[in-house]
């Protein structure tokens, strides 16, 4: 499943990063990478971003961008 | 021979308040991540050997962004003598990436640790020295806010500017060291030693700028890709991904020995102001309370006494008793009108707004410097992404409610041209410092001076922005996929009173020197044009609607009767707002003074405009007002603002489309308010023609934001 | 020609005044816009979007 399926309140572990070019980059970047865990803080208004908190802190991702981290 | 020292660091990090600390100079810095894209550069305060460069804030040296290529290309080519790198010790793990990066470079590196008294306070440990001796270079404490640390990070950093840079040290796996070992061989071996390591993991990573940079001989090349090959194929995994995962891996040991958090998932403060403010249910509503508040206090309440004061007593009477006396007796009639009634009442008329605005910018400087406005761009994220813009758009907007000007430049942050080209076109939508005189004026002339009037302005000014992106979004020339939006929420802090009142003064300031120029000089050409015209002859005249302004704005208000205000009047203040908005007012200050008469305070003026508005639109006085004032908000702004959409779109056609666009809609919108508002209060006889135009208007623009768009790649890639 | 400043002193006084004022502002604009001060009040190395603007530094 991918970090777009986690509900509020779940932790999870990435497994893989899809995407390409400068989004995958900026994702990884931020933090994101295999084997990192990533708690589901909330939804923003209308559901969309989704804010979650990876390595000590605050990131916020849209949905869309979302599905390209697999998790478990 | 000066000693240059550049400070890098992520988004939000403090960098610029820590360059404004040691240059002491005065950088504006906005609380909302991203908005340093230039190096800026000054010399150290008591130390002016010493230049220090601020770069923009950059979260890894990937060849992706212009901030990232900015700063690396400055560091490669610049070789600055040290480097600052300045970390958030509140978000170690991340801030720490980029240190990884910045030591390969082969600069001696001191690490200034920020935000430490954040960090005490939530009682999280950061071991300095242990940090120090695992990334083998000296680490200090500072608190860019508070003050502290600075002076021994700056000693710290000249001192190692003097001295060599730290031993690489090896931290990656066998596999990629291995690959690594190979390409400083093949391809960087010529380089001095410590550039090598730098250059070899970009060539693995497969960095293409570094790649075409350093013309790599194809056959060099494609044994080198052997090499990334197969430690990619051992590892299973792209070779990118690999140094990126690695690094976190090594920065995860690190900060194992280092750094212990307190309260481990407990909720910061910010976390649970978050909670509310940018909550599913709260989120919006919680704005637009915000935003109403806000206008509502600027212009209403506080604003409007002080504001009345100025126009009635200041303007009211004050300075016309002092040139009475003084003047009026001595002057020819027409010298005297010159000052009075042109110059006076022209600029008099804009600066009495000068409170309201005074308290609206207090209101937006502590907003924004509290950092609510980036959980604004958070919210606001949805709306913008269902027609394809990112929250990156929501920044123009943000700096529009001052100027225009600075508002449309800041679309450059947007890579994608569609997305920038919509961004330019809608940013000057939301009512600008310039637009409030207009604003409080027809609020105090026709509403009473409601505050509601005046936050509407501002809700419209953003809906009409997102009605635009959607609109346009659906048509060919901007269709295409939402830009990507990953952004960071910086730790909210109590606004400075300091730098709360630096932005309002600087933005006061700049309103009352327009007025002084630009503005002045508009009424003294206005009054000519006013008071000349053909009566019996060519002369000054006794009616003002023989005057020459009269008879060019008669040529052309006719296009206005539709929307409830085609005299000349007002067709002739909405063009002087070209030069610049606050003319508007200034024009219409001028006018109900013409030939000294009435006018005395302000309310006689708000009466005089009321009175004409009523007979120009039968009786709608109120709603033809709204309408006028919408039309103004909206249509195209001034010519400096158009200057800077020029200068963006670097093409005279998107020019000519964005002005079309823009006063196209405003004109639209203007229409059906007035139009459909007769029809509410039952008078639709008179206006049978401008009805059935305003129907058809709004069947268009509701097929534009209803139809299907074929464009729509809203569903992104997926592998 | 004594006689005529004598009695019109204060028209003279304050058309000067005014000449010079509008000189002024003139003038300031001017040199507004060779400096690279724009509407905003502000040059563009002190505005932090500068970079975008002028990208060959």
């Amino acid at each position: 499943m991918t970090l777009r399926d986690v509900r509020i309140g779940k932790t999870c572990k990435v497994t893989k990063v899809h995407g390409e070019g400068a989004l995958r980059r900026r994702i990884m970047d931020m933090g994101i990478t295999k084997g990192v865990e990533i708690y589901v803080r909330k939804y923003a208004p209308l559901g969309d971003p989704i804010e979650i908190n990876v390595r000590n802190y605050e990131l916020s991702i849209r949905k869309a961008d979302a599905e390209l981290i697999e998790v478990e | 021979m000066g000693i240059r020292i550049a400070l890098a660091g992520n988004p939000n990090s403090g960098k610029t308040t820590l360059f404004n600390l040691l240059t002491g100079s005065n950088q504006y810095v906005g609380n909302w991540p991203g908005v340093t894209v230039e190096k800026k550069e000054g010399k150290i305060k008591n130390n002016q050997d010493v230049t220090l460069t601020d770069l923009p804030g950059i979260y890894s040296l990937s060849p992706y962004t212009t901030e990232e290529i900015v700063a690396r290309d400055y560091l490669i080519d610049e070789k600055p003598d040290a480097i600052i790198n300045i970390v958030d010790g509140t978000n170690l793990e991340r801030n720490l990436y980029l240190t990884t990066q910045i030591i390969e470079l082969g600069i001696p590196v001191v690490i200034a640790i920020n935000m430490m008294d954040i960090v005490n306070k939530n009682g999280d440990i950061i071991d300095i020295e242990a940090l120090s001796g695992q990334l083998l270079c000296p680490v200090v404490e500072i608190s860019a806010l508070k003050g502290t640390g600075i002076d021994e990070v700056v000693e710290m950093a000249i001192e190692i500017a003097k001295g060599d840079p730290a031993p690489i040290k090896h931290n990656f796996s066998g596999e990629v060291e291995h690959a690594l070992a190979h390409i400083e061989e093949a391809v960087v071996h010529d380089m001095p030693p410590e550039k090598q390591r730098w250059y070899s993991v970009k060539i693995f990573e497969g960095d293409k700028r570094v790649i075409e940079q350093l013309k790599i001989p194809p056959d060099v090349l494609s044994h080198i890709r052997e090499d990334i090959e197969l430690a990619e194929k051992e590892l299973d995994d792209d070779a990118e991904s690999i140094i990126i995962n690695e690094r976190y891996v090594y920065i995860t040991k690190i900060t194992e020995k280092c750094y212990k958090k307190a309260h481990k998932g407990k909720l910061s403060t910010s976390d649970k102001i978050d909670r509310v403010v940018t909550s599913r249910i709260f989120g919006l509503p919680i704005f637009a309370a915000i935003m109403f508040f806000v206008y509502y206090i600027a212009m209403q309440t506080i604003g409007k006494g002080a504001t009345d004061w100025v126009n009635d007593v200041l303007f009211g009477d004050w300075i016309p008793s002092l040139l009475e006396r003084f003047l009026e007796p001595s002057l020819p009639a027409w010298l005297y009108g010159l000052i009075n009634d042109g110059i006076v009442a022209g600029v008099g008329s804009v600066l009495g707004f000068v409170p309201q605005l005074l308290v609206l910018f207090v209101m937006l400087a502590i907003l924004e410097d509290c950092g609510y406005m980036s959980r604004v761009a958070f919210v606001m994220d949805r709306i913008f992404r269902h027609f394809g813009l990112s929250g990156k758009s929501f920044i123009p907007m943000l700096i529009g409610t001052g100027c225009g000007v600075p508002g449309i430049m800041a679309s450059r942050t947007i890579e994608n041209e569609k997305d920038r080209r919509m961004t330019v076109i809608t940013t000057t939508f939301i009512p600008c410092s310039a637009k409030l005189p207009i604003i409080g004026f027809i609020a105090g002339a026709l509403f009473g001076g409601s505050g509601l009037v005046a936050a509407s302005a501002y809700f419209i000014g953003v809906a009409a922005i997102i009605v635009s992106g959607i609109m346009l979004k659906k048509t060919k020339r901007f269709a295409g996929k939402p830009s990507p939006f990953v952004m960071e929420l910086p730790a909210y802090h109590l606004p400075t009173v300091g730098t709360v009142f630096h932005s309002t003064w600087e933005r006061g300031w700049s309103f009352i020197r327009k007025a002084l120029t630009i503005i002045l000089l508009s009424t003294i050409v206005l009054w000519f044009l006013l008071n000349f015209g053909f009566e019996n002859g060519f002369g000054m005249v006794e009616d003002v609607d023989n005057s020459l302004i009269a008879k060019v704005g008669n040529a052309f208000s006719w296009i206005f009767i539709p929307l409830g205000w085609g005299n000349w009047k007002t067709a002739v203040a909405a063009v002087t707002g070209l030069i610049a908005k606050e003319n508007v007012v200034s024009t219409f200050g001028q006018l109900y003074h013409f030939g000294g008469e009435l006018a005395e305070n302000g309310d006689e003026l708000w009466t005089a405009l009321s009175n004409d508005f009523n007979s120009f639109s039968g009786g709608h006085a109120a709603l033809a007002g709204y309408s006028y004032l919408l039309f103004n908000l909206l249509c195209a702004p001034c010519f400096a603002a158009i200057g800077a959409i020029r200068r963006e779109m670097n093409s005279a056609k998107w020019t000519w489309f964005a002005i079309g666009y823009q006063c196209g809609f405003a004109y639209l919108i203007s229409l059906m308010v007035y139009q459909f508002g007769c029809l509410f209060t039952g008078d639709y006889k008179s206006h049978i023609i401008g009805l059935v135009a305003a129907v058809v208007a709004l069947a268009g623009m509701c097929y534009f934001l209803f139809r299907k768009n074929k464009y729509n790649e809203n569903h992104l890639l997926t592998k | 020609m004594l006689e005529f400043i004598r009695a019109n002193y204060v028209t003279i006084i304050t058309l000067v005044i005014l000449v010079a004022v509008i000189t002024a502002v003139i003038v300031k604009l001017i040199k507004d816009k060779k400096k690279g001060i724009g509407s905003c009040g502000h040059k563009c190395c002190d505005c932090p979007m500068s970079g975008q603007c002028h990208l060959n530094s």
